[in-house]
């Protein structure tokens, strides 16, 4: 009967990592700072063409948004909104900027203050996604308040 | 003695209870396991449209059936390159006569797709062979031959995980007789439906922004599409930020 229990647990343990499967949570960062890939996720931030072609509400926000948020990032402390205004307008500036929020991520350390960055750009997509009715209800059910 | 025997009762009742509510559990948890979860490299696909007024009104006032599947869908297109949110609002689209997806980007029926932006950039293009070659309809009478790319234009609150999609159909619903991707297409196709089949026809591929293949997937779409003479290329190539809103 021992045996059985311990089984049982075992196999609900199992399920759960199963169910789990394809529903990541946070984004890790990466634990190789040899090599930093930007084209493959963990986007901390949106490339220069994708950047280009948000609209300008959502380029407004995100810019105004990741301002504050790089405060935290020692390299990029100072950056004022027309700093990143300017890189905006040059991939050059932008990939300079994305490549050093990308080291700072490549620290395991710095998770929570990358997964807020990479949350702006998330923010700033979904200002203009798909609305059919199941996304607004999984975007409702997410952003509730959880219980405790 | 007796309160050995007992507390050894008390412990093999526990264990019994303990028991059952384990494999109680199991069951819960198999049932929210979830539907089923295709391999990685295996698309969980379902499509979405963006109705438009003249397939369900008589006029070009938003009728209570378009204002309905608009509720269900999030938009729909009117005359003149105009938009109804589910809100109720209207927003011009530019050049663009279809919907504006996340990306900032004009959709483009059976190559746009929302893909969970966790694991995807827009621009992203996902390579699907078994949808290459075949002859897709699209919603303007047109008929074109499919590239075999797709290209992440959108994201979604309920798109999400890296083989998780949802394919732009133009203004072809789900039960559309001229849906390639709907439940009335072919057999190879209509599977893009249903999120739970499996089948190896939906294996794909990511093809990155930088990688050497992404030019001449790029490319093909292009020519693919401008070989349909619809008027999609133009929107390929006036795909610059436009100021419409969902």
């Amino acid at each position: 009967m021992k045996v059985f229990v311990v089984l049982s647990i075992f196999a609900q343990v199992f399920l759960v990592s199963l169910a789990s499967t394809g529903n990541e949570g946070a984004i890790k960062p990466s634990r190789d700072h040899s090599v930093i890939n930007m084209e493959e996720p963990p986007f901390w931030l949106s490339s220069f063409e994708e950047f280009s072609d948000l609209r300008e509400s959502q380029k407004e926000f995100y810019l105004k948004k990741l301002d504050t948020a790089l405060d935290k990032v020692p390299a990029l402390k100072g950056t004022t909104i027309e700093d990143l205004a300017t890189a905006t307008k040059s991939a050059e500036k932008w990939g300079a900027l994305r490549l050093k929020i990308y080291e700072f991520c490549a620290e395991k350390a710095q998770s929570k203050v990358c997964e807020n960055i990479s949350e702006i750009r998330l923010q700033a997509l979904d200002m203009f996604a798909n609305q059919k009715e199941e996304n607004r209800k999984a975007a409702e059910k997410s952003s509730a308040p959880k219980r405790k | 003695m007796i309160q050995k025997s007992r507390l050894k009762r008390t412990i093999q009742s526990c264990s019994k209870i303990a028991g059952q509510l384990a494999v109680f559990g199991s069951f819960i948890m198999i049932s929210q396991a979830g539907a089923k979860v295709c391999p990685k490299n295996i698309a969980m696909s379902s499509i979405y449209f963006a109705p438009h007024i003249k397939d369900y009104c008589p006029t070009h006032t938003p009728c209570a059936s378009f204002k309905k599947v608009v509720k269900m869908q999030g938009s729909g297109t009117l005359p003149g390159n105009k938009v109804l949110t589910y809100q109720g609002k209207v927003i011009s689209l530019g050049s663009c006569d279809t919907v504006i997806g996340a990306a900032g980007k004009c959709l483009l029926p059976f190559i746009s797709i929302a893909a969970d932006a966790r694991h995807f950039s827009m621009g992203d293009i996902i390579s699907m062979p078994s949808i290459k070659g075949k002859t897709i309809q699209l919603p303007n009478g047109k008929k074109f031959i499919h590239p075999g790319f797709f290209v992440v234009h959108d994201t979604g609150g309920a798109i999400k995980g890296a083989n998780r999609f949802d394919f732009f159909t133009g203004s072809y619903n789900l039960a559309d007789e001229a849906n390639a991707f709907g439940t009335k297409g072919p057999d190879e196709t209509k599977i893009m439906t249903d999120k739970s089949d499996c089948s190896q026809t939906k294996r794909f591929t990511v093809i990155r922004r930088n990688s050497k293949l992404y030019g001449s997937a790029t490319e093909a779409i292009e020519k693919a599409l401008s070989e349909d003479s619809s008027g999609q290329t133009k929107a390929i190539q006036n795909n610059t930020s436009q100021q419409g809103i969902r």
